[in-house]
């Protein structure tokens, strides 16, 4: 009888012989000790080799695939933002570029043509809609010291009340223009308080001027303008600075300070003298003032506010990123 | 136990449900690495890292429940064991050296008919083992190891890449050649396995120079 291949008793052992095999190993195993032995050794050493005891993982291994700290939305929306800020940066300095260039080519054709009384004239009727209507009705009247304030001293008052009758037709609104604020100084008390104490005395100018001639009253209008255009661009230069950008020295702002300087000197500093008690009570009118700009700088309002916002956002979003890595 | 949650878990993207699928599985991945490479704790411990990232990257593929898992992950484990051999070109152990140094092989054989309990209780069955293992072919080695780690011949099959058939034979003959080793009758490196005596004179723990079964390979073991 031939014995049984050792491959057989292999699977015997694990069970995997099929009923009629192993009917047949175990028929032959009841009658040949050789296979008997045969598979008590294999066994033996099969329940050796399992009885090999479970090799530990080493202390710390913990073989697991890494897990990011950060989901890969994270990262994008990391990204996001900071390409978000950047674009809205870029954007800003371009704006601010611009309404730069275009304020001063503003001023600089103002003070070339040096058609106050026009400018003057478009300006008055919209001062109707600005803060100071009070101011807009003593325009519309060319009789602007008395009705500017009720603070102001009679004195000046009157004077310009009488000198109006005479100035009125070359200057009637000069003195609000004087005294109209960008909507941006507002926000700045000592120079709100400044250009009230400018206008204040350009109007004391326009009243003492009113004595002589209309030409000097006129060129102390046009003059008066000038200034406060000058004055709003060194304003709007302050805020481009603020915002980062530094502006050069605007030359045309100098030369209309300058310009302005020159045909007021002469009358109005000494006419100023008596009404000399009325500057107090100016300066604290000033905020009840007629806040309007010159038609160049009027409509470039609503792109400074634009700049502004644009600033805001680009600082928000700066913000928002560094909080955002700072967590990390 | 909710391993099946856990795979698809991992499957839709989740590392950490796979992390506790490692958990779970490390125990018999590092078990069959270790001596598939011969015991190098280094060796194992880098097989089953890159391992679990290959499963971690094909989980995706894996069709079947808990138990065909296993099996799947088995066969990475052992496909990346077989990648590091070759890989670094070292041969597992030599035979339970019986001449290293010139000196006598010191790990005492079990008596045939000792339980494996019997032995362990006065020597390392561990190292006795592992060093056997050692001196099968890897084909013997890899189906004594699925056999050990629980896994059927439909399973070693499947992670083998072979027929049935094929691992009925194989874990036949690599029983015998582990009997023959554990009894004696095949001596390592060739010598007679008369050398019964030997084991006799044996006072020393095994262990002295086995210390156990993760422990690296003593320094200069492999004669270049």
């Amino acid at each position: 009888m031939n014995h049984i291949p050792t491959e057989s008793l292999s699977a015997y052992l694990d069970h995997q012989l099929s009923t009629d095999q192993r009917h047949q190993v175990e028929q032959h195993l009841s009658e040949c000790h050789v296979c008997r032995d045969e598979l008590a050794t294999l066994s033996w050493s099969v329940a050796f080799t399992r009885a090999m005891p479970r090799s530990d993982v080493p202390f710390g291994r913990s073989f697991h695939v890494p897990v990011p700290a950060a989901p890969a939305q994270k990262d994008q929306a990391r990204r996001g933002p900071r390409w978000w800020s950047m674009m809205a940066a870029a954007s800003l300095g371009v704006a601010v570029l611009v309404i730069g260039i275009a304020l001063r080519q503003g001023v600089g054709s103002l003070t070339g043509d040096d058609t106050g009384r026009a400018r003057v004239a478009a300006v008055a009727p919209e001062m109707s809609d600005a803060v100071g209507e009070q101011a807009a009705e003593s325009a519309v009247r060319g009789n602007i010291a008395p009705e500017r304030d009720e603070t102001v001293s009679d004195a000046a008052a009157e004077s310009g009340g009488a000198g109006s009758e005479v100035a009125a037709p070359a200057a009637p609104g000069a003195p609000p223009a004087a005294v109209a604020a960008q909507p941006a100084l507002a926000a700045t008390p000592a120079i709100r308080a400044d250009l009230a104490a400018r206008a204040s005395e350009i109007a004391d100018g326009v009243g003492g001027g009113a004595d002589e001639p209309a030409g000097p009253a006129d060129a102390a209008a046009a003059a008066a303008l000038v200034t406060v255009e000058a004055e709003a661009t060194r304003v709007t230069e302050r805020d481009g600075a603020a915002a980062g950008l530094t502006g050069p020295p605007n030359l045309t702002a100098a030369l209309a300070t300058e310009t302005a300087a020159t045909p007021t000197v002469a009358a109005p500093r000494r006419a100023v003298r008596n009404p000399a008690p009325a500057k107090p009570p100016a300066v604290r009118s000033g905020p009840r003032t007629a806040q309007t700009l010159p038609v160049q700088s009027r409509r470039l309002g609503p792109a400074i506010w634009v700049v502004v916002a644009l600033a805001a956002l680009g600082i928000l979003q700066i913000v928002r990123v560094r909080r955002r890595r700072g967590v990390q | 136990m909710d391993i099946e949650a856990w795979i698809r878990r991992a499957q839709a993207g989740d590392p950490n449900a796979f992390n506790q699928l490692v958990d779970v599985f490390r125990g018999v991945s590092y078990h069959v690495a270790l001596h598939h490479v011969g015991s190098v704790t280094e060796l194992a411990e880098e097989a089953c890292q890159e391992a679990m990232l290959s499963a971690w990257q094909a989980i995706a593929r894996f069709e079947g429940d808990g138990r065909a898992f296993r099996a799947w992950l088995i066969r990475i484990v052992v496909n990346a064991c077989r990648d590091k051999m070759r890989h670094e070109r070292r041969r597992p152990h030599e035979p339970i050296e019986v001449e290293r140094n010139g000196e006598t092989w010191e790990l005492p054989l079990p008596d045939p008919g000792q339980s494996p309990e019997a032995y362990a209780a006065n020597a390392d069955l561990g190292a006795l083992l592992s060093a056997a293992l050692q001196i099968l072919s890897p084909e013997h080695r890899e189906v004594i190891l699925l056999d050990h780690a629980g896994f059927d011949y439909a399973e070693m099959a499947g992670i083998l890449a072979v027929e049935v058939g094929t691992v009925k034979s194989r874990l036949s003959r690599a029983r015998t050649a582990m009997r023959d080793l554990l009894a004696g009758r095949i001596g390592p490196a060739g010598t007679e396995p008369a050398a019964r005596g030997r084991r006799s004179q044996v006072a020393s723990r095994p262990a002295a120079r086995f210390p156990d079964t993760a422990a690296p390979r003593e320094p200069g073991a492999n004669p270049p």
